[in-house]
C-alpha cells in the first residue's frame, strides 16, 4: 500500500481516518494511563498536595524537591568544596592517565623512530612518578593505597600488552575507565583529604532519606547489572555448546523469571533466614560462620540484589544466547583456519558481534533494577531493610510518601527525580553505545 | 587433550547452575510438607517425618491436680465453653489424660501403648485403704521432725476417698511443682541442710569439742574417761571430715540435679545410699544422749537435720513402692488402638442428641440446618453469628439506629455472658433471676442472696443500667429490651450447649482395639488424648512410660503430605477469591491488550497515514518510562473514576501494552501486501483482512505476546497493592504477601502457599515453553 500511495490525496486521509479508528484504543488508553499523568505528575511535584489539604491543592515552586533533598543535620563541609576536591582528583587522574598513555605510545613511537631522546623523557617521566607514589605508599603504611596502586598497574600493562593485539577499542575503555576509578581512589586516600564527593555522599546518605534512597538504588543498580551480565552471558556461553538435554537446561534457567516476585521472595526469606537458613548452612559447610543475612543492614542491598540476579538470570541467558546464535559460524570458521585460541575467539568475535545484545540488556537491566521494590518489600516485611532506612530504594521512597505517608506532591517530586535520573543514564548510555556498539553482524 | 575435558567440565558448570537455580524450588517444596516442628531445624533437613507412613509421638502425662487452664490456648470453642469445662474437670470420671507434645495427627490409627515392648502394665481394680492408713501412720511417725511434711500428711488423714487421698499423696510428694521429693526440692532441701549444719559446726565445732562436760576430772572413773576421750575424738573427727563430705555431696548434687522434674524410685534409691553413706556414722551415734548433754546438742543441731533428710528419702522409697505393690493386676495386652470418626457419624450422633434434647423446636431446626449443609467444624461459629445477627436486627427493629443498635448488642453480650458465669456459680437461680428480668424487676437482689461478691454484681447492675439507659434515651419499650436479653441469654446458653455437644460427640475416638476397662479414648483438639476408664483409677498408670504410634494409609499419607496446603489455604481465608481474580484479571488484560495490540500493530504496519512515525516514536518513546512516575496521577485518575477497589484499576490501565504492539508490527511487516491485494479482490475490507488473513498467520507472536502479558499481569504486585483494598479484589501476589504477614514464621504454611501461587504459571510455562522463549529471544534482535 505504501508505494500504492504517494501524494496526499483523498484516500490517504481516508486511510489516515480509519488508521486512526484502528489506533483509538491504544490511543485512549495510553493518552489517560501514560500521556497525562506524565505532565500531570510533572504538575502535581510542584503542589502542595498531602492529606491535610486534599481538596485544595496549592501551587508551592520548587519546595517539594527542596523537601527531598532536605537535610536534618548540617553537614562538615560544603558541596562545592567537595565538589573541588573531587574536581582536583579527577583532573590528576586523568593527567596522570594520559601520561602514561601518551608515554606508552611514545615507547611504540620510539620502536619505530629510535629516538634516544623520547626514550629518556618516558623513562624519566615512568621512574619519577613510581617514586613518587612508592615514597607516598610507605610513607603513609595503609592498605587500600597499595591495593589500588596494585591494581591501576595491573591496568595498566594490561592496556600495554595487549595494544598490538587489540583492534577495537572497548578494552581500552574499560580500562581506561578501570584505571581511572583506581588512580582516582588511590589519590584521594593519599592525599589523606577525603572531602570529595564520594565521602560527601557518604555523609550526606545519613541525614537524608531520599538522599539515602538515591544512594541505595545506584548501590544496587551497580551491584546486580554487571554481576547479573557476566553470569547470564557466560550461561548463554555455556548453553551455545551442543549439549544433550538442552532444554532441560534452558527451562531451568528461566523458570525464576516467570515465577512471581513475592512467592520467590519469600522462598528466600526462608533461605536468608538468620538460623535456620538453608544458605548459612550451605556457607557453614565451607566453614563460614552464620550470616545475618536479613538483620544486619549492610547485607540489606545484597540480599535484594541476589535474588533480582538469581530470578533475571534466564531471561538475560536466553537474550544472549539468541544474540550468540545470530552471530555468522563463518567468523569462527575464519578464526579456526587461522589459529585462533577459545579466547582469543570470543575477545575478537563474539564479543565485539554480540555488543548489540549486551547493550539491549544492559539497558533493560539498568532501566529495570533502578524500579526495585517488590523483593524489599517482601524480603523485609514491607519495611525498607531491618533498621535504619537500610534498604529505602527510590521506588520504596516513592511507595511510602504516597501510599504510607499520602504526600501526593512529594511522591511525584521524587518519581520525576528518578524518571530523569533514568533519561539521563539512558541517554548516557546511548552515547556511549553509538561509539561502542558494533552493528556490523 | 584440552578438547577432550572441555565437554565434561561445560556439563559440570551448567549442572552447578541448574542446581543453583532449581535449589531453591525444591527447598520450597520440601519446606511445604513438613511439620510444625520440623521446619526449624539446624542442620536444614530435606526430609520429613510426613514421607513416612507412621510416625512415633512423644506424650506428657496430665495428673488430674495439676489441670489448670491456659486460657491463651483455648479455642471459641473451648471459651464459650469454660464452665463446661472447668466441670468436666471436676467431674467423676475416670480419665487419665496425656498431653501431645509434638505434631499431633490429623488422620490416621492411633495405637496407645502405656508401656514398653516387654514391660507388663499394672494397676488395680480394688484398693486397701487400712493399708494405704498404715502407710501414712508410719510415714507420720519417721517424720514428725519434719514439720512441714508432717502436717501434711496429717492433712491426708481428713480425706475419705482413698483414691483421692493416694492421689494427693502422690502428686504431693512425687509431681507436683513444689513436690516434697522432687528432684529440685530434694536438691535445694538437702543443700539448705547440709549447708546449715555445716555453718553450725563451723561456728559451734570447737565450743562442742571444748565443752565443760568434756573435761576431764579427777572425780571421772577410768570409764568415763574413756567415754570422754572416744566422744571427743569422735566430734574432733565429725567436725574434721564434714566439709569434706558437704563437697562431695554437692559433687553429687551437681549431677543429680539434671534430669526430669519428677523422681524415678530408683533415683530415690541412688540418693538415699549416696546420702547415708556420706553421714550414716553422724546420723547414729553410739554414745548416750540421755546422759551426755553435748550429746543432745548434737543431735539437735548436727544428726537429726541430717536424718530429716534420710528419713524424707525413705519415705519417698516406701510410698513409690506401697504404690507398686498395691498394682495387683499385670497384663502385657494393654494396647488401645483409636481412630477419627468419619464426620457422617458425627453428624448423625449430633442429630440425634440434639434431637433427644429439650431446647425448643425453633432452636433445634436452625442447628440441624447448619449441621447438614455445613462443614461440622464451623458450625458454632455460624450459630454465634446467627444469633448475633438476630439481636442486632431485632434491635433495629425495636427503632435503634445502626450505631446505637451495634453498641447496644455488644453491652447485651457482655452483660448475658457476665450474668451466666455469676449464675453458674451460684447455682440454681437461673429460672428466678430470668423471671426478674422478664418481669422488669430487680434481678441483683436474688445475686446478693446467694453470696456473690458484691463488686461483681455492681459490674453488672452498671451493664444492665447501660443497657437501659440508652433504651430510654431512644424512647424505645423496656419490657421489649427486657425480653431481648432473656433471648439472647438463651441463645449463648443454647451455644454453649451445641458447642460442648459437638467438642463431645467430635473428640470422642472410634476404639478398634482396647482392653474391657476402657470406655472411652478422646482425642481434644489435636492437643491431648484422654482415656476414660470404666471402673479403675488412672492414678494406677501414672507410673507408666506412654508411647502413641501413629499409621496411615496411602490416602492419609498423601493427605499428610498436603496437610500444609490445606492449612495455609484456610488459614489465609481469601485464596479462593485471589485466585479468582488473578485468573479472571490475567485473562481479560491479556484478551484485551491482545486485540488492541493487533489493532494498532495494523495500523502501524499496513497502513500509511498522517503522523505515522511521529505516533510510533511516541509510542516507543513511553516504553522508557517507569511505570512508578505514573503511580500518583493514574491512582488520582482511577479515584476519579471510582474505579479504586474494583477490577477496573486491575484491567483497564494494562490493556495497552507498547511492547506487544512493537512485537506484533514487526512481525506484521513481514507479511507481504500482494495478500492484501488478493483479498480486496474478493472484496475484504481491512478490518476483516486483520482478523482473518493477518492473525492466523501470525499465531506464534500473539502466543508469545500473550504470554508475556499473561506472566506480568498473573505477577503483578505494586500496583495492586495500592488501587485494591478488599480481599474479594485482590490477586495472588498481594494475597500472599499478606498471608506472609499474618503468618510469620510459620515457614511451612507459607511455602506451601508459595507453591500452590505459582503453580498454574510455571504448568503453563512448562506447556508452552517453546513459543515464550522464542519470544523472549525475539526481543532481543531487533
Amino acid at each position: 500500500m505504501r508505494n500504492v500511495l504517494a501524494g496526499h490525496g483523498k484516500k490517504y486521509w481516508k486511510e489516515t481516518f480509519q488508521a486512526y479508528l484502528f489506533l483509538l484504543p491504544s490511543f485512549v488508553i495510553l493518552g489517560i494511563f501514560v500521556f497525562w499523568p506524565i505532565g500531570y505528575s510533572f504538575v502535581l511535584s510542584f503542589f502542595k498536595w498531602d492529606f491535610a489539604n486534599q481538596k485544595n491543592p496549592y501551587f508551592n515552586g520548587v519546595e517539594n524537591y527542596a523537601r527531598l533533598f532536605k537535610l536534618d543535620m548540617p553537614l562538615p563541609y560544603s558541596f562545592f568544596e567537595a565538589l573541588a576536591y573531587s574536581f582536583a582528583y579527577a583532573a590528576a587522574a586523568v593527567l596522570i592517565l594520559k601520561l602514561i598513555s601518551v608515554s606508552l605510545n611514545m615507547k611504540k613511537a620510539y620502536g619505530n623512530q629510535k629516538s634516544i631522546y623520547r626514550k629518556s623523557v618516558v623513562f624519566l617521566g615512568i621512574s619519577a612518578s613510581i617514586v613518587f607514589i612508592a615514597t607516598t605508599v610507605f610513607a603513609r603504611m595503609e592498605i587500600y593505597p597499595v591495593l589500588f596502586l596494585v591494581g591501576a598497574l595491573a591496568v595498566f600493562l594490561n592496556i600495554w600488552f595487549s595494544k598490538p593485539l587489540a583492534k577495537n577499542q572497548s578494552s581500552g575503555l574499560w580500562g581506561n575507565l578501570i584505571g581511572f576509578i583506581l588512580l582516582y581512589a588511590f589519590l584521594k586516600y593519599i592525599s589523606g583529604v577525603r572531602f570529595e564527593l564520594y565521602d560527601f555522599l557518604q555523609v550526606t546518605k545519613e541525614s537524608s532519606v531520599f538522599v539515602k534512597s538515591i544512594y541505595n538504588t545506584l548501590y544496587y543498580v551497580i551491584l546486580t547489572t554487571p554481576t547479573g551480565i557476566v553470569l547470564s552471558l557466560g550461561i548463554a556461553l555455556l548453553l551455545n555448546v551442543p549439549l544433550k538435554a538442552k532444554a532441560f537446561y534452558r527451562t531451568s534457567f528461566f523458570i525464576p523469571y516467570i515465577t512471581s516476585v513475592v512467592a520467590i521472595s519469600l522462598v528466600w526469606k526462608w533461605i536468608f533466614n538468620d538460623e535456620y537458613g538453608m544458605l548459612n548452612y550451605l556457607m557453614s559447610i565451607f566453614g563460614a560462620s552464620k550470616v545475618k543475612w536479613l538483620t544486619d543492614e549492610m547485607w540489606t542491598i545484597p540480599t535484594i540484589s541476589i535474588v533480582a540476579v538469581w530470578k533475571n538470570l534466564g531471561y538475560n541467558a536466553i537474550i544472549f544466547l539468541a544474540g550468540l546464535q545470530s552471530i555468522d559460524k563463518f567468523y569462527y570458521e575464519a578464526a579456526d583456519v587461522d589459529g585462533a585460541r577459545s579466547i582469543q575467539k570470543f575477545r575478537h568475535i563474539t564479543w565485539p558481534l554480540l555488543s548489540p545484545t549486551t547493550f539491549f540488556v544492559l539497558i533493560v537491566s539498568v532501566i529495570g533494577n533502578f524500579k526495585v521494590f517488590t523483593q524489599l518489600y517482601v524480603l523485609y516485611d514491607g519495611l525498607p531493610g531491618p533498621y535504619n532506612n537500610s534498604g529505602m530504594t527510590m521506588v520504596f521512597y516513592i511507595f511510602n510518601k504516597f501510599y504510607k505517608d499520602q504526600r501526593m506532591g512529594e511522591a511525584s517530586a521524587a518519581a520525576y527525580v528518578l524518571f530523569m535520573i533514568i533519561i539521563v543514564l539512558t541517554f548516557f548510555q546511548f552515547r556511549v553505545g553509538k561509539q561502542k556498539v558494533n552493528y556490523s553482524s | 587433550m584440552r578438547k577432550k575435558y572441555f565437554k565434561p567440565i561445560v556439563y559440570i558448570l551448567v549442572f552447578i547452575g541448574v542446581i543453583t537455580m532449581l535449589m531453591p524450588f525444591a527447598w520450597m517444596i520440601v519446606t511445604s510438607f513438613k511439620l510444625d516442628s520440623e521446619v526449624e531445624s539446624w542442620p536444614p533437613q530435606w526430609t520429613s517425618e510426613n514421607f513416612a507412613f507412621s510416625r512415633q509421638l512423644n506424650l506428657n502425662l496430665v495428673r488430674s491436680e495439676d489441670v489448670s487452664i491456659d486460657f491463651s490456648s483455648l479455642t471459641i470453642e473451648e471459651f464459650f465453653n469454660l464452665n463446661t469445662l472447668l466441670q468436666s474437670m471436676r467431674s467423676e470420671e475416670k480419665v487419665l489424660s496425656y498431653s501431645v507434645d509434638d505434631d499431633a495427627p490429623y488422620r490416621g490409627i492411633m495405637t496407645l501403648k502405656l508401656s514398653a515392648a516387654g514391660n507388663p502394665v499394672s494397676y488395680s481394680k480394688k484398693f486397701d485403704n487400712n493399708k494405704l492408713n498404715e502407710l501414712i501412720n508410719l510415714l507420720s511417725e519417721e517424720n514428725v521432725e519434719n514439720k512441714e511434711f508432717y502436717s501434711f500428711l496429717q492433712t491426708l488423714n481428713g480425706i475419705e476417698d482413698p483414691e483421692l487421698k493416694i492421689s494427693s499423696l502422690l502428686n504431693q510428694m512425687f509431681y507436683k511443682e513444689n513436690a516434697f521429693v522432687s528432684r529440685k526440692n530434694m536438691v535445694s532441701f538437702v543443700e539448705e541442710t547440709s549447708l546449715s549444719v555445716l555453718e553450725y559446726l563451723e561456728k559451734n565445732g570447737s565450743k562442742l569439742i571444748g565443752n565443760s562436760k568434756l573435761k576431764i576430772t579427777d572425780e571421772d572413773s577410768s570409764e568415763e574417761r574413756l567415754e570422754k576421750e572416744e566422744i571427743k575424738k569422735y566430734l574432733e573427727s565429725v567436725v574434721e571430715k564434714f566439709p569434706t563430705k558437704v563437697g562431695k555431696l554437692s559433687l553429687f548434687l551437681d549431677d543429680f540435679i539434671k534430669g526430669k522434674p519428677e523422681l524415678a524410685i530408683e533415683e530415690i534409691n541412688k540418693f538415699e545410699t549416696e546420702f547415708v553413706n556420706l553421714f550414716s556414722d553422724i546420723m547414729a551415734t553410739e554414745f548416750d544422749s540421755e546422759k551426755w548433754s553435748v550429746m543432745r546438742v548434737f543431735d539437735k543441731y548436727v544428726s537429726s537435720p541430717l536424718k530429716t533428710v534420710s528419713n524424707l528419702l525413705k519415705a519417698g522409697d516406701m510410698t513409690f513402692r506401697f504404690f507398686g505393690d498395691a498394682q495387683e493386676i499385670n497384663t502385657d495386652d494393654f494396647e488401645i488402638a483409636f481412630r477419627f470418626k468419619p464426620s457422617e457419624a458425627i453428624r448423625e450422633e449430633l442429630i440425634r442428641s440434639i434431637g433427644e434434647s429439650g431446647y425448643s423446636v425453633s432452636e433445634k431446626t436452625l442447628v440441624l440446618d447448619l449441621i447438614e449443609k455445613n462443614d461440622l467444624e464451623k458450625t458454632t461459629n455460624m450459630l454465634m453469628g446467627i444469633f448475633d445477627e438476630q439481636l442486632s436486627e431485632n434491635l433495629i427493629s425495636l427503632g435503634f439506629d445502626k450505631d446505637k443498635s451495634i453498641s447496644v448488642s455488644s453491652s447485651i453480650k457482655e452483660f448475658t455472658e457476665n450474668l451466666n458465669s455469676e449464675i453458674n456459680s451460684a447455682g440454681k437461680i437461673e429460672n428466678d433471676v430470668i423471671a426478674a428480668i422478664t418481669a422488669n424487676d430487680n434481678f441483683s437482689e436474688i445475686l446478693a442472696g446467694n453470696d456473690i461478691p458484691k463488686t461483681r454484681i455492681s459490674v453488672i447492675n452498671s451493664q444492665y443500667n447501660k443497657i437501659m439507659g440508652s433504651a430510654e434515651s431512644g424512647n424505645i419499650d423496656l419490657a421489649k429490651i427486657n425480653r431481648l436479653i432473656v433471648k439472647r441469654y438463651e441463645d449463648s446458653k443454647f451455644v454453649k450447649y451445641y458447642s460442648s455437644l459437638y467438642t463431645k460427640i467430635s473428640s470422642s475416638m472410634e476404639i478398634i482395639k482396647a482392653p474391657e476397662i476402657v470406655k472411652d479414648v478422646r482425642y481434644k483438639n489435636r492437643r491431648s488424648v484422654e482415656i476414660v476408664f470404666d471402673s479403675v483409677n488412672p492414678i494406677w498408670f501414672w507410673d507408666e512410660n506412654p508411647e502413641l504410634k501413629v499409621d496411615y494409609s496411602v490416602s492419609e499419607w498423601l493427605a499428610n503430605l498436603f496437610q500444609n496446603y490445606v492449612n495455609a489455604w484456610e488459614t489465609g481465608k481469601y485464596f479462593g477469591n485471589y485466585y479468582f481474580n488473578t485468573v479472571l484479571v490475567a485473562t481479560v488484560t491479556t484478551v484485551l491488550d491482545i486485540l488492541f495490540a493487533a489493532m494498532a500493530a495494523f495500523a502501524f504496519s499496513k497502513l500509511n497515514f498522517f503522523g505515522k512515525n511521529f505516533l510510533f516514536s511516541l509510542f516507543l518513546a513511553t516504553m522508557m518510562v517507569p511505570g512508578e512516575v505514573l503511580l500518583v496521577p493514574n491512582y488520582i485518575t482511577l479515584s476519579k473514576f471510582g474505579w479504586i477497589d474494583t477490577y477496573y484499576a486491575l484491567i483497564v490501565p494494562w490493556t495497552v501494552s507498547v511492547f506487544v504492539i512493537f512485537l506484533m508490527r514487526q512481525h506484521f511487516m513481514s507479511i507481504p501486501n500482494e495478500l492484501y491485494d488478493a483479498g480486496r479482490i474478493d472484496g475484504i475490507s481491512k478490518w476483516g483482512f486483520l482478523w482473518k488473513i493477518i492473525i492466523p498467520l501470525s499465531k506464534p507472536v500473539i502466543i508469545t505476546g500473550a504470554l508475556l502479558k499473561f506472566v506480568g499481569s498473573w505477577n503483578s504486585f505494586l500496583w495492586v497493592l495500592i488501587v485494591t483494598k478488599s480481599p474479594e479484589v485482590r490477586t495472588l501476589p498481594v494475597g500472599l504477601s499478606n498471608f506472609n504477614s499474618d503468618v510469620g514464621t510459620l515457614y511451612n504454611q507459607l511455602m506451601a502457599a508459595s507453591t500452590f501461587s505459582m503453580l498454574p504459571i510455571v504448568i503453563l510455562f512448562l506447556f508452552v515453553q517453546k513459543y515464550f522463549i522464542q519470544g523472549i529471544s525475539r526481543t532481543g534482535l531487533k
